[in-house]
């Protein structure tokens, strides 16, 4: 017995030897790596202003009188009448005189009372303390050829015309409209932004437009605004929203950037509708939750109260700050074309971060759709969520689902 | 009896990993001093593996003092110091969502214990003990870090300290075969905190080399009766156990 117990010790050693070898050298832990890496990952596409010239097809103007829309083309109203503004300094030099139109300078602050139709108010020069205001009670054109007004005291373009307001901005010239951080405010009067117009605004041509806005909006219409193809505009705002047309947005084309700060802000605002059927728009909103009292307002790229056709373009749509959405729309989403990208990278506090939220339901029939949410649900749609079965790529993500046709 | 034991440890080893259990290796080496005819000192450092053998659970270092009081009652007490590999703890919200997840850590508990064994001896062959164990081991606070999944990063934890008394009753039945060094043996153990936490049942043999050398194969099987901040979970061990008494 001995002897056999003293052949098997140095198998037991041997065994006790392998086993210590073999064991415990490995972890338990479940292998989060993967799942951690989706939680941390960040938006697969880049938001920031492009400032890249955009190739794109020509606008066609429609000629049919009859539709909705032929007044919208500065190029189907033969403008015959033109006064030049040339800023100055302090000074404005008014050149042109048009029956029934009464040109007021006080400075460079220039005020425009306009009984007649077709005239076409040229603006250029420089000023640090002046501003272009105009009452008209037909259509008009301002063109912007190289015009850089600061008021330090309100908006730098104040329409007090419900009318047609057609913002031209000549091939290779640049122009730079900047407001006050306060404005000086006049009785019975709105002026809500650095540009504001009290009726529909429409920019065309092919040069660029920058907007400061410190004390308002960007841009506002009280009525709606419309964005042809070929102008380049680059809107920050550090008080209001970026651009805002009261009853709608059309983007029809051009290169539109917009960065808005404020908390609550919204790059791209409508009450009403809000058509995107081409360009290239990259709106940015950094502000966070606005809190009054027992309301919240999050900021949003894009914040539509009645309903989101897109059918073309790219729309690069971001939000960072504190329950940020990328769209943030009250009724319904139809997307049947184009690149959007709708990226939320704030943080869920007193707001939740979205890449889109669609109260009523979404409809997509073609083009792209990236969202991301860092915090919170990408896509938030309470309605009905349609993708029609032709999509090439359905990718759904912990934080973040692209879809594409 | 080598085949026995040699089938022993092979049917151990065979069956663990098949198990719906975790299986684990307990290694260990003692020392054992006769300081007077009563009174024996002792050192051991023992190390347990989890997870089918592949993970380190804990390293253990324990000092004992025992003395007889009467030929067949022996008092004991010691102090352990334990460096546990505490598994990791994974929450869910409601929904199934992630909450948090921390990965496992080292940690150190310190565990006191005072014993009372008494011994029935039947022919000088088989004997039956009972010992009553007191422990109290505490784990001081521990700050180690977690992933919380509803913000997306990491962030430093404490793990609260805690003090545990735990009463253990171990009976153990051993048989002294003649002219042979092999001596087999069998326990059952229950632990006790205000309810039954764990049962162990052990199967084993201690081996005699010479005088002062033992080895000592053994299989453990514990059942553990639920504890929300402990994260044992039923298990069948192989141990294997050097002493040295002088």
């Amino acid at each position: 017995m001995k002897r056999a117990i003293k052949h098997i010790t140095p198998s037991l050693a041997c065994a006790i030897a392998i086993m210590l070898a073999a064991t415990g050298c490995q972890k338990d832990d479940t292998n989060f790596d993967k799942v951690i890496a989706e939680y941390e990952a960040l938006p697969d596409v880049d938001i920031e202003w492009d400032n890249s010239a955009l190739t794109e097809a020509p606008d066609e103007p429609v000629t049919d009188e009859a539709d909705e829309f032929f007044n919208d083309y500065v190029e189907n109203t033969d403008f015959t009448s033109t006064i030049a503004i040339d800023y100055n300094g302090n000074t404005a030099t008014v050149t042109g005189a048009v029956g029934g139109v009464v040109v007021e300078t006080d400075g460079a602050h220039v005020t425009v009372t306009s009984a007649k139709g077709h005239v076409n108010y040229i603006l250029s020069g420089s000023t640090t303390n002046g501003s272009f205001k105009i009452y008209s009670f037909n259509k008009y054109c301002i063109t912007l050829s190289g015009v850089n007004i600061t008021n330090p005291a309100g908006a730098a373009i104040n329409s007090q015309s419900s009318k047609s307001c057609y913002i031209v901005l000549p091939h290779g010239t640049s122009s730079t409209l900047t407001d006050g951080a306060t404005y000086t405010e006049v009785e019975l009067e709105d002026q809500k932004a650095a540009l504001f117009s009290e009726g529909q605004i429409i920019f065309s041509g092919s040069g660029s437009l920058t907007i400061n806005a410190t004390g308002k909006a960007g841009i506002t219409s009280d009525d709606y605004l419309r964005f042809r193809p070929g102008p380049h505009i680059n809107v920050t705002s550090t008080a209001g929203n970026g651009v805002k047309g009261k009853d709608a947005v059309y983007i029809d084309g051009g290169v539109l950037n917009i960065t808005v700060s404020a908390a609550g802000a919204k790059g791209i605002n409508s009450e009403g509708l809000v058509n995107v059927r081409g360009g290239r728009t990259t709106a940015i909103a950094t502000g966070h939750t606005r809190i009054e009292g027992t309301d919240t307002t999050t900021c949003a790229a894009m914040k539509v109260d009645s309903v989101l056709n897109i059918s073309g373009g790219t729309l690069r749509l971001k939000a960072t700050g504190e329950g940020g959405k990328g769209i943030n729309c009250n009724r319904s989403i139809t997307l049947s074309g184009g690149d959007v990208a709708a990226v939320a990278t704030g943080a869920k506090e007193a707001g939740s971060p979205k890449g889109v939220k669609c109260d009523q339901d979404m409809t997509m029939t073609g083009g792209r759709l990236y969202v991301y949410s860092a915090w919170a649900t990408p896509l938030d749609v309470n309605g009905l969520l349609t993708v029609a079965g032709s999509h090439t790529k359905y990718e759904s993500k912990k934080r973040s689902i692209d879809i594409q046709f | 009896m080598t085949r026995l034991l040699a089938a022993m440890l092979l049917a151990c080893i065979m069956t663990l990993p098949s198990s719906a259990d975790d299986s684990g290796l307990i290694v260990a080496a003692g020392v054992d001093k006769k300081v007077s005819k009563k009174l024996t000192v002792g050192a051991e450092l023992e190390f347990r593996s989890r997870n089918n053998w592949r993970t380190a659970d804990r390293l253990a270092l324990s000092l004992d003092a025992q003395y007889k009081l009467l030929s067949w009652l022996k008092a004991g007490a010691g102090y352990e110091l334990l460096v546990d590999n505490n598994p990791e703890k994974i929450s869910y919200h409601t929904d199934g969502d992630l909450n948090n997840w921390r990965p496992s850590y080292w940690g150190t508990r310190h565990r006191l214990n005072v014993t009372l064994t008494g011994t029935y001896t039947y022919k000088k062959r088989f004997s039956v003990s009972l010992r009553e164990r007191y422990q109290f081991t505490c784990r001081p606070t521990h700050t180690t870090c977690r992933y919380d999944f509803d913000n997306a990063f990491w962030e430093d934890t404490d793990v609260n300290s805690r003090c545990k008394h735990v009463l253990r009753s171990r009976l153990k039945l051993e048989y002294d075969p003649r002219n042979c060094p092999v001596d087999p043996w069998a326990s059952v153990e229950f632990f006790n905190t205000l309810k039954l936490e764990k049962t162990r049942v052990q199967v084993g043999a201690d081996y005699k080399i010479k005088k002062k050398h033992t080895l000592t194969l053994y299989y453990r099987y514990q059942a553990v009766n639920g504890d929300e901040d402990e994260t044992e979970t039923d298990m069948h061990m192989v141990g294997l156990g050097y002493n040295f008494k002088f």
